[in-house]
């Protein structure tokens, strides 16, 4: 019968197989996701599923060449041929300008205690949590719902031939709701958690459902213009702002498409932004103490007073950028691990207030770039949209997008809430503690022809 | 540039006798160009894919295309100047025919989003159970989706509950002939199964996909044979930026390699044209297609946890009259 390893032994061997091939360098990488899925539609549960996947990312270096890999077998014949067929591959590469070693002495880290057991397991609290949503969704006024709960752990370990050990796990609770009253009312509400205690799914269903009811009767906007004041909930400024943590990889810095080339130490954005990538924090929903090349994760300040004050830097990037790994790698490309937005000193009903002529924005998708080094981007809000004038809410509205640059939106921030979320769903990859955030002058359009008939 | 070769092998058995054993290897290739000039900038992205071998790629000529697209990319950035905005003809070149078919008649007629299943976060659709024969589009309206095209991007001729996949007629003379159906949905409605239940693996949910979703060709010989009927307009060949709405009623999409039409032909390159149009203004307003059919590869996202699945969209040269586009900066 084939052998399968656990993730510490397949590292182990996984680095002697390297080691014997003669390989300068390895790192083995296993990643062990063990989650559970509820999803619903029209209230009701339509399917559950159980994920438990493992697999591993192979990195050997050899006289300056550098190949990496990933496979999702851990039958210990396979890891074998599979990184001897990696080794083959890499001899015939020519050497990589790009490649830099790993520090000469490794590090070991110690678990994290600080996962949420009680999602080791979720399958039990799946029903229950589902239930309260819909429940409070219709309390609110939703007539039908739709949502996904997803709960579990994910385990990175980590073991390199320069002798760096590393393991880290993360729970994480993530419920996305969406309320209907008819075809064109619709709310949106979700809670995000590392931990059931700060799970929140009444909330949640309350908030989609609430927005359903409001959305009854949207109209079409009644113009498009350049000068739209746009409050955005922390899940649409999540979705935008975390963004920048993708563009300010020195990866997308070093291919041409981020806005924030040649930008460093300048003005991107109002100084009232600040956003900050953490490794680990206190509540983050992805929080890792080392980085896929084993050094230590950190705190890095990405823009200060709208300030750009550093990329995010994996061996490589750093060496070719004259600067230090920020701990941020991907083996492949940097990235970010969980961003944080500053907070503002307004309240929500002071934003609105504050407001002349704009619109409350409470959920989006399909954000695409028109060019990724200018920034220029479209979105499409979604769910709870409002017009406000002179400060009041004026009308549930459909059938908008956004259509402005990243660079030009956070440059006008106004204000930002001190009360903040958490988001990360389908539309927001990076954890993100977000504020609500209230821009001046935003692009607002519309499409052009009629509706269909109901 | 990423490139990819791989080969997709399934064994399907269901309960009902199904035993269905299949190898598809397929290539594929990704790329985004960017020309920069002072400071400006002009970005494309770029797919290619088929089912087969390594030999795919000679035959879709990817240096040479390559090549090509970046030599376009310098010129939209040289030589673009700014797009007219207003009521004109617009010609989709099969790029822009591919993406308008695949977001905005295969995406709201799978039959799992107008039942609601994936309205928590793909979304619904506009249509409900009853729009079969609703009529959506002009005569000159015709969508299909077919992924029994050999070579193709979304070949699936078995699908992976084991049903026999056949060609499916979404639109025809501009009315809704045909929702893409799993077992469940197509029980559901009581209307025969047409096999689009797909899975990127054997430990995600089947859920329905497009394959190869495209505008059917029309009669107009060549591009410079349906040019010569439009008197002012724009053509737009490629496009950047892209969305729709999550009912799938309001789209956008920005022109790259666009060209003004004057009195029946192509003249300037235009900069970053945008067509923001609503589904039935679009297919309403179609009054010619050509008979070119080309394809591009993509891969389309839907369900949870997501499963970005193979697909080619396509189409000729479609010919809208007297929609509204908006001149770029």
């Amino acid at each position: 019968m084939a052998k399968t390893m656990g993730p510490a032994e397949s590292n182990r061997f996984g680095v002697s197989v390297a080691k014997k091939l003669g390989a300068d360098e390895a790192v083995l990488i296993t990643v062990v996701s063990n989650e559970r899925m509820a999803r619903f539609a029209n209230s009701s549960v339509t399917v559950t599923k159980n994920v438990n996947e493992s697999g591993q990312v192979v990195y050997l270096a050899k006289g300056g060449r550098r190949i990496i890999g990933s496979s999702s077998n851990p039958e210990k014949g396979s890891l074998e041929r599979f990184i001897g067929l990696l080794y083959k591959s890499m001899m015939s590469l020519p050497k990589d300008a790009a490649y830099v070693p790993l520090p000469s002495r490794g590090r070991a880290y110690k678990p994290r205690p600080d996962h949420d057991k009680k999602l080791e397991n979720a399958e039990g609290l799946l029903s229950g949590y589902v239930q309260e949503a819909i429940s409070s969704a219709e309390a609110a006024g939703a007539k039908r719902t739709a949502g996904s709960l997803e709960a579990g752990t994910v385990s990175h370990h980590l073991m390199s031939s320069n002798g760096t050990v590393g393991s880290d796990t993360n729970s994480r609770i993530l419920l996305n709701i969406r309320a209907f009253t008819d075809r064109d009312a619709s709310g949106h509400g979700l809670s995000c958690s590392a931990n059931v205690r700060d799970f929140q799914p009444g909330m949640a269903g309350a908030r989609a459902g609430s927005h359903s009811k409001r959305m009854r009767n949207a109209k079409q906007l009644p113009e498009e213009g350049k000068d739209y004041q746009v409050l955005m909930s922390p899940t649409v400024a999540s979705n935008l702002l975390s963004l920048i943590g993708d563009f300010a990889s020195a990866f997308s810095v070093e291919a041409g498409t981020s806005y924030l080339v040649g930008k460093m130490g300048k003005k991107v954005a109002s100084e009232k932004l600040d956003l900050t990538d953490h490794g680990k924090w206190d509540g983050c929903l992805g929080a890792r103490t080392f980085d896929d090349e084993g050094l230590p994760t950190q705190s890095t300040k990405l823009v200060e007073g709208g300030v750009l004050r550093s990329y995010l830097h994996n061996l490589s990037t750093a060496k070719r950028f004259k600067t230090k790994s920020t701990g941020n790698a991907g083996l492949i490309e940097p990235g970010p691990w969980n961003l944080e937005v500053g907070a503002g000193d307004s309240s929500y009903e002071e934003m609105v207030k504050e407001m002349r002529h704009g619109l409350i924005l409470t959920s989006n998708w399909y954000t695409r770039f028109k060019n990724y080094r200018t920034g220029e981007f479209s979105t499409v809000p979604r769910d709870g949209t409002y017009l406000v004038e002179s400060g009041k809410v004026k009308a549930p509205i459909k059938g908008i997008r956004i259509s402005d640059s990243l660079e030009r939106m956070f440059s006008s921030v106004r204000l930002l809430s001190k009360d903040r979320e958490w988001v990360q769903w389908w539309e927001v990859d990076t954890p993100t503690l977000c504020p609500w955030v209230l821009v001046d002058g935003v692009t607002v359009t519309k499409a052009y022809g009629e509706s269909p008939p109901k | 540039m990423v490139a990819s070769a791989g080969a997709e092998e399934k064994y399907v058995v269901t309960s009902d006798g199904g035993r269905v054993e299949s190898r598809v290897p397929r290539f594929h290739f990704f790329a985004i160009l960017t020309a920069l000039k002072g400071g400006d900038a002009a970005q494309r992205m770029i797919q290619q894919g088929e089912s087969g071998g390594l030999e795919i790629v000679k035959r879709i000529g990817l240096v040479d295309l390559v090549e090509t697209e970046a030599s376009t990319v310098m010129r939209v950035l040289k030589e673009a100047e700014k797009a007219p905005t207003g009521i004109m003809d617009v010609v989709l070149g099969p790029e822009l025919s591919g993406i308008a078919a695949h977001e905005s008649v295969g995406h709201p007629q799978e039959a799992d989003r107008i039942l609601g299943r994936e309205g928590a976060q793909a979304g619904e659709s506009y249509l409900s159970k009853d729009s079969l024969g609703m009529k959506v589009g002009s005569e000159e309206a015709n969508v299909s989706d077919d992924p029994t095209i050999p070579h193709s991007n979304g070949y699936s001729p078995v699908d992976d509950e084991g049903v026999a996949s056949r060609k499916r007629r979404l639109i025809v003379d501009g009315k809704i002939t045909e929702f893409l159906q799993n077992r469940s949905t197509s029980s559901y409605l009581g209307v025969k199964n047409n096999g689009s239940s797909r899975a990127t693996a054997f430990d995600r949910e089947p859920i329905i996909r497009m394959s190869n979703t495209f505008v059917e060709p029309g009669d107009y010989a060549t591009t410079e044979e349906l040019v010569k009927e439009v008197k002012d307009g724009v053509y737009l060949k490629s496009f950047t930026e892209w969305n729709i709405d999550d009912k799938r009623l309001n789209q956008r999409y920005t022109g790259l390699e666009a060209y003004l039409i004057k009195n029946g032909e192509m003249t300037r390159l235009v900069k970053a044209p945008v067509l923001e149009i609503t589904t039935p203004a679009l297919w309403g307003s179609v009054r010619g297609r050509s008979k070119r059919l080309e394809f591009e590869a993509a891969n389309c996202g839907k369900g949870d946890p997501m499963q970005g699945i193979p697909v080619w969209t396509g189409g000729p040269d479609t010919w809208l009259g007297g929609v509204r586009i908006v001149g770029g900066s």
